[in-house]
């Protein structure tokens, strides 16, 4: 029933973008499609008792954790969404933006935001990761419609990693499902059967797959060494489009492994699949702060933040602190979104987003950069913003688990948060000598902006009871405690 | 069929999959490449249809009918197609190992698998063959794989994916009974492939207004529907 009405919604939009002549309309059915499945699931959410089945044999089902997501990407779809009616129209003035890429643009937009919603309410692993890899398809196709040839050989880069290491994940895939015959003989890929029984199959069996799994889904979040897709991919896509792909296309990576991390955490293989987490964990927050030392381009630099707050989750989900880590993914989508809806606005300004090119930003557009600085200032932790929280609990059980290791991560963070800081302070003082005409933004551009700046605000100061009695309850099916 | 026989037929048939692979390691020529690789496939598929024999079950037929139509004709046309439109033959660029040493290395991936399987054999409860097979297998997926790293033309690269892909194909075969849902990944692999080679075939090696040129008769399709 549920699919039934998705797929109605979905192919009512296509049919709307496919035989309009108007790019507004495209964009409202966007924006209706986005906010239609934000209802859906919280509808189901407040409504039923989870999990619900959505398809026959358990293949597909919701339970908290999926719907969790589903609103996350429901709402960074939604603002992108808004945002794109002013941005793509701009792009197209400005003929970044080739007119005939129209369609194809909204077509993958929404199959995108379908398939997202696919892959989190994949019960089955093998269904999981056949979805996974149609988004990573559709959001290749989001970064070749803008007209550069760089994009391209970007998305070609993003295309041929990811489903190379996902191959990997599929060996994982085929041992786990030859390991959950010897349970009971019938072999399951279906993660709430292989999530009660797992205590019962081989530890070394689970802990080979789950090695196979990680790769390829690791590749798929931007964890080092794999991350080398991330920072082409997101920094030359257009602005809304790197908002997808950094605030909810890289959960997907996050939210397989820590499927797969709660079935193999309670055997007695768990603490050796911990330190592999946290061994790839503090990787990637060491590789990918140390290059953010050196950027000017601003969008490199966010893209490179992502690589180093997927890093960051690692070492949560390595921890075992589910709650906090649930709690970063929402928080590190709206920053994100932010940081990339105010760059798209100074680039569409500048022309550029080096830093010796971005001149007198903050008169000439206030919002955007009021914008950028509240985002910095909330990605690298600042209290009074919501990743503050996780990122202090984190730490403080990393510190009780070893002092050392964070102190290094913390110093890591240090100079993540360092190279941030001097790159806004380059970029909003920089004065050109000439004078520089202001650039029209369009108002369906500021508002994602502002909604997010209150929601980050709103979120620093004050947690939800609601948000906090649904993470609970993911915490408590994940975990058990 | 006799068991015997089939075994036997297996073993013959996975130390070819092993000479073939040796030989798209050692090629330069891309129009042997592809042949190779097609042939590569085409004793894939020959594989599951002793597994049919031996085993009576359909899938595997399916998954034979399926792995001759793609991988050892369609694919190879698309990479014929494209090799044709990127107009280069021979392919003598690579990064780290030349032919001689990649061979060297593949032999070691096989040790290494072999190690490494060592370790869970026990718990797969797989015969000696079957656990030859799997073995082989994934020393494919590590052998694509060297190939992708060490070659450095996009084609090249690509035969490197879908050896990756045999190899994950024979794993799967000895491992478990194949359930419909691997056909759908086989499938699922197919367009990744297809999404890669169009995005070659239309810009790596034109420049970008004729990237722009070749997208629009999709584009007047689209715009032809939407006047009707």
């Amino acid at each position: 029933m549920i699919l039934a009405i998705i797929i109605i919604i979905l192919l009512a939009v296509s049919l709307i973008v496919l035989f309009s002549r108007s790019r507004k309309t495209m964009n409202y059915v966007t924006v209706l499609h986005s906010l239609s499945i934000i209802l859906i699931y919280s509808y189901l959410l407040l409504r039923f008792n989870l999990p619900i089945s959505v398809l026959k044999n358990n293949y597909l089902m919701l339970d908290a954790f999926s719907i969790y997501e589903i609103l996350i990407a429901g709402i960074i779809f939604l603002l992108a969404a808004i945002y794109a009616e002013g941005y793509i129209k701009s792009l197209i003035h400005e003929k970044e933006f080739n007119k005939t890429n129209i369609k194809l643009f909204y077509l993958s937009y929404n199959f995108l935001l379908f398939s997202m919603v696919l892959v989190f309410s994949s019960n089955n692993l093998a269904l999981l990761w056949i979805f996974a890899e149609i988004t990573t398809i559709l959001s290749a196709t989001l970064i070749v419609t803008l007209n550069a040839k760089e994009n391209i050989v970007a998305a070609m880069k993003y295309v041929f990693i990811t489903s190379t290491a996902m191959l990997f994940s599929f060996i994982g895939l085929i041992f786990l499902f030859a390991a959950s015959k010897s349970v009971n003989g019938v072999s399951t890929l279906n993660w709430d059967v292989l999530f009660s029984i797992s205590q019962q199959i081989s530890p070394q069996l689970l802990f080979f797959s789950f090695i196979f799994m990680f790769i390829g889904f690791a590749a798929k979040s931007g964890i080092v060494p794999f991350h080398t897709w991330l920072p082409p991919s997101h920094s030359k896509a257009a602005s809304d489009v790197s908002a997808l792909l950094s605030g909810v296309v890289l959960n997907i990576g996050i939210y397989a492994i820590i499927r797969m991390y709660v079935l193999i955490a309670p055997t007695s293989m768990g603490p050796a699949a911990s330190i592999i987490l946290m061994i790839f964990g503090i990787l990637t927050v060491a590789v990918a702060s140390l290059s953010m030392l050196v950027r000017t381009n601003l969008k490199k630099l966010i893209a490179y933040s992502s690589v180093e707050n997927m890093g960051f989750m690692l070492i949560g989900i390595a921890l075992g602190n589910m709650f906090w880590v649930l709690y970063y993914i929402l928080a590190h989508a709206l920053v994100k979104a932010l940081l990339f809806f105010s760059a798209g606005i100074i680039h569409r300004q500048s022309g550029s987003m080096k830093a010796g090119n971005i001149k007198d930003i903050l008169k000439l557009q206030p919002l955007a950069c009021f914008g950028l600085i509240i985002g910095s200032i909330a990605i690298i932790g600042t209290p009074l913003f919501p990743i503050f929280f996780p990122k202090f609990y984190i730490l403080t059980s990393l510190a009780q688990s070893s002092l050392l290791l964070c102190l290094l991560v913390l110093f890591f963070l240090f100079v993540a948060a360092g190279s941030f800081i001097w790159l806004i302070i380059n970029l909003t003082t920089f004065q050109g000598k000439e004078k520089i005409e202001k650039y029209r933004i369009y108002l369906s551009m500021k508002i994602p902006i502002i909604i997010l700046i209150v929601i980050l605000f709103i979120l620093g100061v004050y947690f939800p009871q609601g948000l906090q009695n649904l993470l609970k309850i993911i915490t408590l099916k994940l975990t058990g405690n | 069929m006799n068991p015997v026989l089939i075994d036997e037929l297996l073993k013959i048939s996975l130390v070819l999959l092993v000479i073939l692979t040796t030989i798209i390691i050692s090629r330069r020529n891309l129009v042997s490449l592809i042949n190779v690789y097609s042939l590569h496939s085409l004793v894939l598929s020959f594989i599951a249809i002793l597994f049919f024999l031996s085993e009576g079950n359909y899938t595997f037929l399916f998954a034979a009918a399926l792995t001759i139509i793609s991988k050892s004709v369609l694919i190879p046309i698309l990479l014929r197609w494209t090799k044709w439109h990127m107009k280069i033959f021979t392919d003598i660029e690579y990064h780290y190992l030349k032919p001689v040493s990649s061979i060297f290395v593949s032999l070691l991936i096989i040790i290494f698998s072999f190690f490494i399987f060592s370790k869970i054999k026990d718990y797969l409860g797989l015969s000696s063959l079957y656990y030859f097979g799997v073995i082989i297998g994934f020393s494919l997926v590590m052998i694509g794989f060297m190939i992708i790293f060490s070659r450095r033309k996009i084609i090249v690269k690509i035969i490197g994916y879908l050896v990756m892909e045999n190899g994950v194909v024979l794993l799967s075969l000895f491992i478990g009974e194949m359930p419909l849902l691997i056909e759908m990944m086989v499938l699922m692999d197919l367009l990744v492939l297809v999404a890669i080679t169009c995005i070659l075939g239309f810009g790596m090696d034109s420049s970008m207004e004729e990237f722009h040129k070749k997208l629009n008769p999709f584009h007047n399709w689209f715009n032809r529907r939407a006047k009707k």
